[in-house]
């Protein structure tokens, strides 16, 4: 049994008394079912690799606690002990603009950065949901993205270096500071999506882009999924360059419209696309949009400048703050944007067949669709809605596809699977995890296969 | 020497044709494009399928025999070769495209395939690969993989990794697994991601997704002609700072211009310091716009000249100059060594010059051709392989600039590997702790380091040997010829 009040003591030595929560309420640091009973919050490296290694020698399971924001995505916690929060790992180490390539502690929001890059023209092209709280550690850890990775990637393309503190407090780097290099393994793509199970991310090296000088979106409206996935398609395989392609389905439009400025009247399947660049391409990008989406029988459409209020708004609809009530179970689908049409009718479907309402985002260049599915008012999901997820699932599986519960109350996620099997790279996943992080300390359990 | 035994299981496995074990027939298996080291395996076996492959290897993990992949050979830096002799695996057989889907923009091909066979099946239809590495005419996809393989156009569409969705490999003990997809963001550890630039060292890739882009319907190449190599280094700090991002910037210095003219005829000027090569690609719109920009940031810099491609042929003979660069240095010297380190690309123009002082102090020519967007260096240091004086002092010239790139925070290698040359230096980049984490992941994959052992870490308890040249070193059995 471990002597909590011992370990305070060692932790409050490590990072000093005010930045450790213990013996107070830490509901507001809750996963799934569980809260820590100490929250740490270090303030450099070094720090960090104190409490790890702490935790290493008594065997405490850590959560790397960034904005919070992702925190309802993974299995249900095994074991929960400390929190490792970021809050004062926050600042910009280095940007230099010239370079494209920015160094930034793990903690730092991505709103605050992207304004600090802003101020120089530049940003860092990812944007995640709930970008004011969400930190650059937990975008990579959990691998975020947004609408405009269809035209600048996600994080695997966008960062070029990464310091980890390893569950032993072991500090290592990989990459460097420089957009290309291959030198060694390339560690960092381990490290993306892991959601800290293999080592806790510190700092990081971004790859920058220039601002766009104008950035505008176009929103139109079909009566039929089919029309608006037609246009889409048509869209990719024209000579655009769109940074943003999204589907979504009737009750997500009119929601969307209730918040934000939008095509007037008419209810329907929304595509809206995102287009960025000079004026002059931005213009004749815009013109030909119009055009193909009126083709394709939109039957009204609107057009405005993208402050990036409309991205937020839609992608907040799917990531759930961990830490507020749980309103809706939400998913996601990965395929080919072939079949992207076919799994939004499926999900469509599904939502009549449990009387449930649905709610359909397609990020339809990539292959991804997310689906709120709304929870009773007792907090329980829809009855049958786990089998017919389930049944979903073994269809995409046959394709190389794949569904997973990015978030979902904790009842639902004991009776259910949130990841699917990795089929034959699971002994490897094993394996890797053991060889990180031998005693389980990092986020036990809330990954694949519990690991 | 193997047990007979085991070349007559690998001619039960690839049929007796498809297995060489005599020494002359394995020549050109000693070495791959980096022709100063040499080692050649026992047996060189030529499979046909990803299930041949798996026996080969099942038979090697059981009789703890090393084995190493190979392509087409082109590699720079020692990935492919057989350093402690053993089996290699010659994946020029597996060489079909399977599957292309314009629709999803994805490929699905074999690890022998040849990196320009992909564009050249869907440049009709409007599309392309995009990474394209100087070798793509020779390199394979299988060998891109494992290098995680660059090329001038990596500056604004990345390398190989970014482009590789899924993969099949081989594990080394055999057991086939299947990472990625056709599909984004597949749940669990990105092993795809984790494989591509492994050397080789964690398995043996048969099947590969990649991604296909949509050629943009417009492109612009200009030449820009300088007096010195630091103005032409400002004027790509500058043009990036600006918030342009074209989709390649290419630099040649005066040797590497001369030698390119008296092989290509491209129209380079052989008189200037310096010469940068930009593309822009994308919308039309717009693009005069930028391409003046250029023009204009160029002018500050002092070019001298700004040349726009008037139409394809001269766009293509601009590139074909550059794309063949390294080539053309025979026409200068007998031998050329090319260092592939990288920088960030606000510190060009003093590394630039500390290369010249490097030269001058070792007394050899150095020719620069290299990708400036991305800041990655590739000195051509020439000299004539007869000469042991010479060879030494261009390896200790190399090992100086590498000191350089690594001081200015930069790397050790931008698109070739580390296989054999560099192992050694690792540790100017990377702490123990550092290399410590990569081991991990090679113990995972490869516990028995019996797949492509001797490649990317440093010996230990050794330390580079750079000594007296040596003309042959017998290890594991195995000659192993240096310079």
């Amino acid at each position: 049994m471990v002597d909590a009040s011992k370990v305070i003591e060692e932790l409050q030595a490590i990072v000093g008394v005010e930045c450790v929560q213990a013996m107070t309420s830490l509901d507001a640091y809750r996963v799934d079912d569980r809260a820590p009973w100490a929250v740490v919050v270090p303030g450099d490296i070094e720090q960090v690799a104190a409490v790890l290694a702490l935790a290493h020698r008594e065997e405490l399971a850590v959560v790397p606690w960034g904005g919070g924001t992702t925190m309802a995505m993974g299995h249900l916690p095994e074991r929960l002990d400390l929190v490792l929060s970021f809050a004062r790992l926050d600042r910009v180490l280095e940007h230099e603009p010239a370079d494209l390539t920015a160094t930034v502690q793990a903690g730092i929001t991505v709103a605050a950065l992207q304004a600090h890059l802003g101020s120089r023209r530049q940003w860092w092209p990812i944007d995640p949901p709930l970008s004011a709280a969400a930190t650059v550690g937990g975008v990579l850890a959990t691998n975020a993205s947004g609408p405009k990775r269809l035209l600048y990637g996600t994080a695997r393309d966008l960062l070029i270096g990464l310091t980890v503190v390893h569950a032993d407090g072991a500090i290592s780097k990989a990459g460097g500071k420089v957009t290309k290099n291959v030198t060694g393994y390339d560690m960092m793509k381990l490290y993306i999506g892991s959601l800290g199970t293999l080592a806790v991310i510190v700092e990081a090296t971004l790859k920058l882009r220039p601002l766009p000088p104008s950035q505008e979106l176009v929103w139109s409206i079909f009566t039929s999924r089919e029309a608006a996935a037609a246009t889409a398609q048509r869209l990719l395989s024209g000579g655009l360059l769109p940074n943003a392609i999204e589907l979504i389905n009737p009750p997500v439009t009119a929601w969307l419209r209730q918040t934000l400025d939008g095509p007037e009247g008419s209810e329907g399947w929304s595509l809206i696309v995102g287009i960025d660049g000079a004026e002059a391409a931005v213009v004749r990008q815009r013109r030909d949009i119009d055009a193909l989406s009126q083709a394709g029988g939109a039957i009204s459409w609107w057009t405005g400048p993208d402050d990036g209020r409309l991205w937020q708004a839609l992608q907040s609809r799917f990531r759930p703050d961990g830490t507020a009530r749980m309103e809706r179970i939400v998913i996601r689908v990965g395929t080919v944007r072939t079949q992207v049409g076919a799994i939004l009718d499926q999900l469509t479907a599904l939502a009549t067949r449990v009387h449930a309402p649905c709610e359909l985002c397609a990020r339809f260049g990539n292959g991804l669709v997310y689906g709120g599915f709304p929870l009773h008012g007792d907090g329980q999901a829809p009855a049958d809605l786990a089998q017919a997820l389930m049944e979903i699932r073994g269809d995409l599986a046959s394709k190389r596809g794949y569904l997973v519960v990015e978030s979902a109350p904790p009842s639902f996620k004991a009776r259910f699977d949130c990841w699917g099997d990795v089929g034959s790279q699971a002994e490897v996943m094993a394996g890797l995890k053991r060889a990180f992080d031998p005693r389980r300390i990092l986020n036990p359990g809330r990954f694949v296969h519990h690991l | 020497m193997l047990k007979p035994a085991i070349i007559e299981a690998l001619q039960q496995i690839v049929g007796a044709a498809n297995v060489l074990s005599e020494p002359e027939e394995k020549l050109v298996y000693e070495c791959d494009g980096l022709t100063m080291f040499k080692a050649t395996p026992d047996v060189v076996i030529f499979p046909a399928s990803t299930q041949q492959v798996a026996e080969a290897v099942r038979l090697a993990d059981r009789e703890q025999l090393p084995f190493v992949a190979r392509g087409g050979g082109t590699g720079l830096s020692g990935g492919a070769l057989a350093v402690e002799g053993g089996m290699m695996i010659a994946l020029t057989k597996l060489n079909r495209i399977l599957e292309i889907d314009l629709d999803n923009q994805r490929a699905v091909v074999q690890p022998g395939v040849v990196n320009l066979w992909i564009t050249q099946a869907v440049s009709a239809q409007g599309y392309y690969y995009a990474p394209d590495p100087s070798s793509q005419q020779a390199c394979t996809i299988g060998g891109n993989v494992a290098e995680n393989s660059g090329g001038p156009h990596t500056l604004k569409y990345g390398v190989t990794t970014n482009h590789v969705l899924g993969l099949e490999v081989i594990l080394p003990d055999g057991r086939v697994i299947e990472t990625g997809g056709p599909a984004e963001d597949y749940p669990g550890y990105d092993l795809t991601g984790t494989l591509v630039g492994s050397e080789g060292t964690l398995g043996i890739v048969t099947q590969v997704i990649v991604r296909l882009m949509r050629k943009t319907e417009a492109v612009k190449t200009l030449m820009a002609v300088f007096e010195s190599m630091d103005d032409a280094s400002n004027a790509v700090s500058d043009v990036i700072g600006q918030g342009i991002v074209p989709a390649a910037i290419e630099m040649m210095d005066q040797l590497a211009l001369e030698a390119v003219e008296a092989y290509i005829h491209a129209g380079y000027p052989t008189d200037a310091g310096g010469v940068l090569l930009i593309e822009l690609d994308g919308l039309r719109d717009g693009m005069e716009e930028t391409a003046a920009r250029i023009v204009d940031i160029a002018r500050q810099h002092r070019a001298r000249e700004v040349r726009v491609a008037r139409d394809d042929r001269e766009r293509e003979l601009l590139w074909l100059g550059r794309k063949r660069a390294f080539g053309a240095m025979g026409r200068i010297s007998p031998s050329y060594y090319v260092q592939d380190g990288v920088i960030p690309r606000t510190r060009l123009p003093e590394v630039l010059r500390h290369i010249r002082d490097i030269a001058a102090r070792y007394g050899i020519r150095i020719a620069n051709v290299f990708h400036a967007g991305d800041g990655n260096l590739h000195p051509l240091l020439l000299f004539d392989e007869r000469d042991p004086d010479q060879r030494e002092r261009v390896l200790q010239a190399s090992a100086e600039i590498l000191r350089v790139c690594a001081a200015v925070g930069g790397s050790l290698s931008g698109e070739h590997g580390i296989g054999i040359e560099k192992r050694e230096d690792m540790p100017l980049v990377f702490t123990e702790p550092d290399l410590a984490a990569m081991q991990k992941v090679r113990a995972v994959f490869n516990p028995r380091n019996l797949c492509n052992p001797g490649k990317v870490f440093p010996t230990p308890g050794r330390c580079v040997e750079l000594g007296p040249p040596v003309t042959e070193k017998v290890v594991g059995g195995v000659r192993i010829e240096r310079f």
